[in-house]
């Protein structure tokens, strides 16, 4: 208590000092929230696996060993072999850059805009705002799976550009999240007050409204990361996104479905990878809702 | 009411129009020569340009466009596919029945045991059945749809020899699929009934209705329920777009010759009018469906009846203060 009107005393650092003091309580019940922790966890491990493939992967990922293909899991290949004689859990560890990188790079990519497209919405209102909305209301009229396929068809397969199709497709959500905080913010006293001493209406954006609308766009980034990573998967399972012999985890899925009737095993690992991850991060990302929002907690 | 069902039909008109110039415009922007690519390696460059004035492709964007869609609202013809030469119209239409089945009833199965999984969560807040359904939940919403299905057929098809593997010969080969389509979106559907029925719940009026002695049996189901359904039906759309988009790879997987196949099948071969026209089509079909939610959400919000009468009667005020100025 004393810290906080020793630091209210000194003018010009107020927000900031609230600002750390809400996001260091949300923190702590963050911290405190175990199936968040575990969430984070499993994403942190999974990501860490996937750093450290070229140290910690028994085999390459594309050495062929046609003298063992088609090898049921064992001690010296925890996962199996493929078609190939690829050892299957290298291959994984290698698939989850390709998915973890789509699923971080095609979200912060999606924000970058989202948020550039929402801050204009919001902020300027009226029939610019309608505009956009109207807009977004089209784009999102169409089911996100088919959206992705048809601007994925469009663009062709291939890492970057499926994280460029990702990205625009989940462009709308962080345009809605952050309007929709903007527009709760618009007629705050700090903003009228940063208005009268003559900020502009750029720097009001980004330095009084970007910072405060933090905590929604963070849970939706962490969703859309593990939406991502499962939109990933589906379209490399379909011939689109990531193509073998690329080890992206939907990509091996693809490649192994001919083989379900003989060699099942082939199919569970990578899909298990994958759910894990989303698990994780959906984990995470309930447990950050509840501690920035503590009225939504039970 | 009436009002507001013209007014969400007739919105229904700009959306299908911008979905089709949004997709028209995305597929303008493919690499490749159409004509080229359907003659084949071998034509000469003449026959390349004949093709083109064929296929109309020599025309700017706007008149290709407004020809497409002209073509599409008015006679119902999507054009022809670049691989096989066969009129998508009549593709689509043969394959409708099958995508219709699969994605209307993952829907409905999602809807009829999301919800009441979710409300009978909350209401049992932290009991050992509301911790297994949110933890089924949660790894529901985290499972590839796909991937859920292929582990269903192995062990339903494969091991256990129930249920079909591929196909709809028989009534019974759509079980898989629509189980496996609704799976996430019942999972997502339980979780957003659960967390709308909580916020109800914890809500003064309920308290008031248990301080008036109700039985637990009317608080829940005569006050809380129809409060908690309205949100329900707001994120209920978001989650159908989920299931219906999912059961387009779905089909994929149990080799279904649903739009779903045909499309997946024209992103492979880049037959790109056959990949335009299925997506317009599902999307106008899906257009429909969130109309048909939104009237439902009407039906039961009475905020929305409301409004409508609200406003009328605020337009014949004011128009009233006017002849009086």
């Amino acid at each position: 208590m004393a810290d906080k009107n020793a630091a209210a005393t000194v003018a010009a650092p107020v927000k900031t000092s609230k600002t750390q003091s809400e996001l260091g309580a949300a923190m702590a019940r963050l911290r405190k929230n175990k199936s968040a922790m575990i969430g984070l966890g499993l994403f942190l491990f999974l990501a860490l696996l996937a750093i450290l493939a070229p140290y910690i992967s028994p085999y390459g990922y594309a050495t062929m060993n046609p003298a063992e293909k088609f090898q049921l899991p064992s001690v010296r290949h925890w996962f199996g072999t493929d078609e190939y004689g690829r050892d299957v859990f290298s291959r994984i560890l290698y698939g989850g850059r390709y998915s973890l990188s789509v699923g971080l790079l095609a979200t912060a990519f999606a924000m970058c805009v989202g948020v550039i497209i929402g801050a204009t919405a919001g902020y300027y209102g009226g029939q610019i705002d309608n505009i956009i909305m109207r807009f977004l209301d089209i784009f999102q009229a169409i089911p996100m799976m088919l959206l992705t396929i048809v601007i994925s068809a469009a663009l062709g397969s291939g890492f970057d550009k499926t994280i460029f199709a990702l990205a625009i497709s989940h462009v709308p959500d962080f345009a809605r999240t952050l309007r929709a905080s903007i527009m709760s913010m618009r007629d705050m006293e700090y903003i009228e007050a940063a208005e009268a001493i003559g900020c502009g209406t750029f720097r009001q954006i980004v330095k009084y409204i970007l910072p405060n609308s933090f905590a929604p766009l963070l849970v939706t980034a962490t969703m859309n990361v593990a939406n991502t990573v499962l939109l990933t998967a589906s379209l490399s399972y379909i011939g689109l996104g990531i193509q073998p012999p690329t080890p992206e985890w939907g990509a091996m899925l693809s490649a192994a479905k001919g083989f379900i009737r003989n060699y099942p095993y082939l199919l569970i690992f990578p899909g298990l990878f994958i759910a894990t991850t989303v698990l994780g991060l959906n984990m995470f990302g309930d447990g950050l809702r509840d501690a920035l929002d503590p009225r939504l907690k039970d | 009411m009436g009002r507001y069902i013209l007014k969400r039909i007739l919105w229904l008109i700009p959306v299908i129009l911008g979905v089709c110039i949004f997709i028209f415009t995305i597929m303008y922007f493919v690499p490749g020569d159409p004509a080229a690519l359907l003659l084949g390696p071998g034509a000469t460059a003449g026959e390349i340009a004949v093709k083109r004035k064929e296929l109309g492709l020599d025309h700017s964007f706007i008149i290709r466009l407004l020809d497409y869609m002209k073509r599409v609202f008015l006679h119902f013809d999507f054009g022809r596919s670049y691989t096989t030469g066969n009129v998508i119209t009549a593709e689509l239409i043969q394959r409708f029945p099958k995508t219709a089945v699969i994605g209307f009833v993952s829907m409905f199965l999602a809807i009829i045991t999301g919800v009441p999984l979710g409300i009978n969560a909350a209401v049992k807040q932290n009991g050992l059945a509301d911790r297994i359904c949110m933890m089924l939940a949660l790894v529901g919403i985290s499972v590839p749809v796909f991937w859920l299905a292929m582990m269903m057929v192995i062990v339903f098809s494969l091991n256990l020899r129930w249920l079909p593997s591929s196909g709809v010969a028989s009534w019974t080969g759509y079980i898989l699929p629509c189980v496996a389509s609704s799976f996430g979106g019942m999972a997502g559907l339980a979780r957003q009934s659960r967390s709308s029925m909580l916020e109800v719940i914890r809500s003064d009026y309920i308290t008031t209705a248990r301080a008036k002695g109700l039985s637990e049996r009317d608080v829940i189901y005569r006050h809380a329920l129809p409060n908690a359904l309205i949100p329900i039906i707001t994120i209920a759309g978001n989650k159908l777009a989920l299931v219906f988009g999912g059961s387009v790879v779905i089909e994929n997987v149990f080799s279904i010759p649903g739009i779903g196949t045909y499309m997946v099948n024209a992103v492979n071969n880049r037959d790109y009018p056959v990949v335009q026209g299925s997506v317009l089509f599902l999307a106008v079909i899906f257009a429909a469906v969130m109309v048909l939610v939104d009237l439902v959400y009407a039906y039961v919000d009475p905020r929305i009846k409301a409004r409508y009468i609200g406003s009328q009667k605020q337009k014949t005020k004011k128009r009233g203060e006017r002849s009086h100025g």
